[in-house]
């Protein structure tokens, strides 16, 4: 019998983010509504009364948040976990243990005095809603090693099968790398692009027209020096959010799971059954490929389309290339060892290279004939697609390493990823030429695979037809 | 592995392939005519343009279409063995599809009203990341090929 077999509730304060889901469902109206009031009140000169309003919108949210939590009850039963909800409607959710795929725990850094988390339950099902099966938002940590232990035990399998488990937790040195060779503090620049592209064409003008005249009025200098500034600052947040969200890092094998714990404000622990690995990435941007360094992604099936990540699962931040294999080795004993090889073909290059020019004629053209002067700047365009293309053909390669797995990679603006696939994870294989190429005996690869909740394709393009034919020849063993 | 030839689909279907971009093209034309008919209440040159570029539209997709027809049927061919499906297409641009039996999920067949009149039936193989289709083959064999991927896909999962 396990402990906590009556249905109990969560700690009060689960109703705080109760009530913040609720008003994220609610923002937007609640937003419009204020905003279309405050005119009424300026004009009859009851601003005073707007605070009034908005406590008044808290206490009538209150409510339902209150209900909702005083209905929300669990139970951890002999075989399953149970879940009470509904206000009006009652609904109880049972899930067998068996059923449970991952179990999954975050802690906010002001709940951990408390030794409250939060604790995400997922299943195989189809649920038709954006949420895992069950959220138990602020529970005490011991219910998660209970569920866990309880999910374990209804799966028969022993907790610890290797005398010790592999373990790695990263280090200061490894996690400031990390975060300083990420080019995620560029991402920043193309959400403002893409910010400014949905203002109105009259707002737009305006700010291209003040942002000419300021520059007309500041010396080349200041322009630049400016730039470099406020990139640096998106550069110096971006890695102090990379190393709050991966603190601690912390990867260990019980069995046939994986569990991955990161994070300082918000701590979470994340649960992988091996059985869901579709395909293992290995990830270099482009500053990281120059250091040889590799972070380790795991492709993985996962219900939880909240959570673009979920698909991708990160399991080392950042190692040295030369490394990886005894990496691998450590926590999947059965993998070959690889090889980072460059490809360097010259047709392949070539092709690459006539691409990009056909691609970037494309917008160069229009630009420079339809937009004088400022157009022309466009040529620039030019110039980046020569180390693109070399990077991109460096990049493709495919090798079959046994007879059960295979390692292909390939580049996405100076990514270079390397896929590891075992032969039964690649849904179909698709071999692609054109008459021109297969002439000159080459052609492109396409593999599907499943990732996140549906499936996904990878294009290894330009390769030469014998290495296609030994592929295909592997596939069809 | 035995190694059996591919296979064209039948005849038949290029038919049903030509009766479609008719349609296709009696569809074009009706929107044409509504459209001239509209210019007759309001705004007669835009709507007559529009008329005029739907025609031209269609004419060209129709011509396409069914000069295509018998390079569809040339290069679109299918092969089965007790392990994958093989589906090839194009002759300018080639096309290879392994799909293992293993793979499979579910197939689903279809019969539209022109192909019920040719006695054939489409088939989509459906795998977890993606779906394949081949356009239509005889209604009789398309129900031995649904058993025969049934028991392979049985068997393969029972190996496996």
């Amino acid at each position: 019998m396990t402990p906590n077999a009556t249905p109990q509730r969560l700690n009060p304060f689960a109703l705080i983010s109760e009530f913040y889901h609720l008003i994220r469902e609610w923002v937007i109206p609640l937003i419009v509504l204020l905003i279309s009031l405050i005119p009424v009140f300026m004009k009859h000169h009851l601003t005073a009364l707007i605070p009034v309003l908005i406590i008044a919108v808290i206490v009538i949210f209150l409510v339902p948040a209150s209900l909702r939590y005083w209905y929300f009850k669990f139970a951890l039963e002999p075989a399953s976990l149970v879940i009470y909800s509904g206000i009006f409607n009652h609904q109880i959710n049972h899930i067998p243990y068996q059923r449970i795929q991952s179990v999954n725990q975050t802690q906010w850094a002001f709940l951990k005095p408390f030794h409250l988390v939060t604790i995400s339950v997922e299943t195989a099902g189809h649920s038709d809603t954006d949420r895992p099966e069950a959220v138990l938002s602020a529970v005490k940590a011991s219910i998660y090693d209970q569920l866990v232990a309880a999910q374990q035990q209804a799966m028969s399998q022993p907790t610890d099968t290797t005398p010790t488990p592999p373990n790695y937790t990263i280090n200061r040195r490894d996690l400031r790398e990390f975060a300083m060779t990420s080019p995620a503090f560029l991402s920043v620049l193309v959400v403002l692009l893409a910010g400014f592209g949905k203002l109105s064409e009259r707002t737009k003008q305006q700010l291209i027209n003040w942002a000419f005249s300021s520059a007309k009025q500041l010396n080349v200098f200041v322009i630049l020096g400016s730039a470099i500034a406020i990139l640096a600052v998106f550069y110096l947040g971006s890695i102090i959010t990379l190393i709050l969200t991966y603190y601690g890092f912390n990867l260990t094998r019980q069995g046939d799971h994986l569990i991955i714990r990161r994070g300082w404000f918000k701590e979470r622990q994340t649960e992988i059954a091996i059985d869901r690995i579709q395909a293992i990435r290995l990830k270099q941007p482009l500053v990281r490929h120059w250091l040889h360094l590799v972070t380790v992604q795991l492709i993985v099936i996962s219900n939880d389309h909240q959570d673009d990540d979920a698909a991708n699962v990160i399991i080392m931040p950042v190692i040295k290339q030369a490394a990886v294999n005894d990496f691998l080795a450590t926590f999947f004993p059965q993998l070959p060892s690889l090889q980072f090889t460059r490809n360097h073909d010259r047709r392949n290059f070539w092709l690459n290279w006539r691409n990009y020019l056909l691609g970037s004629a494309l917008v160069i053209l229009p630009l420079t004939l339809f937009w004088r002067p400022w157009g022309s700047l466009s040529l620039a365009i030019l110039f980046i697609t020569l180390p693109m293309a070399s990077f991109h053909s460096h990049a493709t390669t495919a090798q079959v390493l046994t007879p059960r797995y295979l390692l292909v990679s390939n580049s996405d603006w100076f990514t270079r990823s390397d896929y590891l696939f075992q032969r039964h994870h690649v849904q179909t294989l698709q071999l692609r030429t054109s008459l021109w190429l297969q002439k000159r005996h080459y052609g492109h690869l396409t593999l599907q695979f499943r990732a996140g909740q549906h499936g996904k394709k990878k294009a290894f393009n330009y390769l030469p037809a014998a290495q296609l034919q030994a592929i295909r020849t592997w596939y069809d063993r | 592995m035995p190694k059996t030839a591919a296979k064209h689909l039948p005849k038949t279907i290029r038919i049903v392939w030509i009766w479609t971009s008719l349609l296709v093209a009696l569809g074009g034309v009706i929107l044409a005519g509504g459209s001239w008919l509209l210019g007759a209440w309001f705004a007669p040159t835009f709507w007559h343009v529009i008329a005029v570029i739907l025609l031209v539209l269609t004419l060209i997709i129709t011509i396409i279409d069914l000069a295509f027809v018998n390079y569809r049927w040339q290069f679109n061919t299918y092969l089965v063995n007790p392990r994958q499906f093989e589906l090839h297409d194009g002759y300018f641009f080639r096309k290879q599809t392994v799909i293992p039996i293993a793979q499979i999920q579910n197939i689903k067949l279809e019969q539209g009203p022109l192909l019920r009149t040719k006695n054939l039936q489409a088939i989509t193989l459906v795998t977890a990341a993606s779906s394949h289709k081949i356009a239509g083959i005889p209604t009789a064999e398309s129900e031995q090929f649904k058993t025969l991927v049934m028991t392979l896909a049985q068997e393969a999962r029972d190996d496996a």
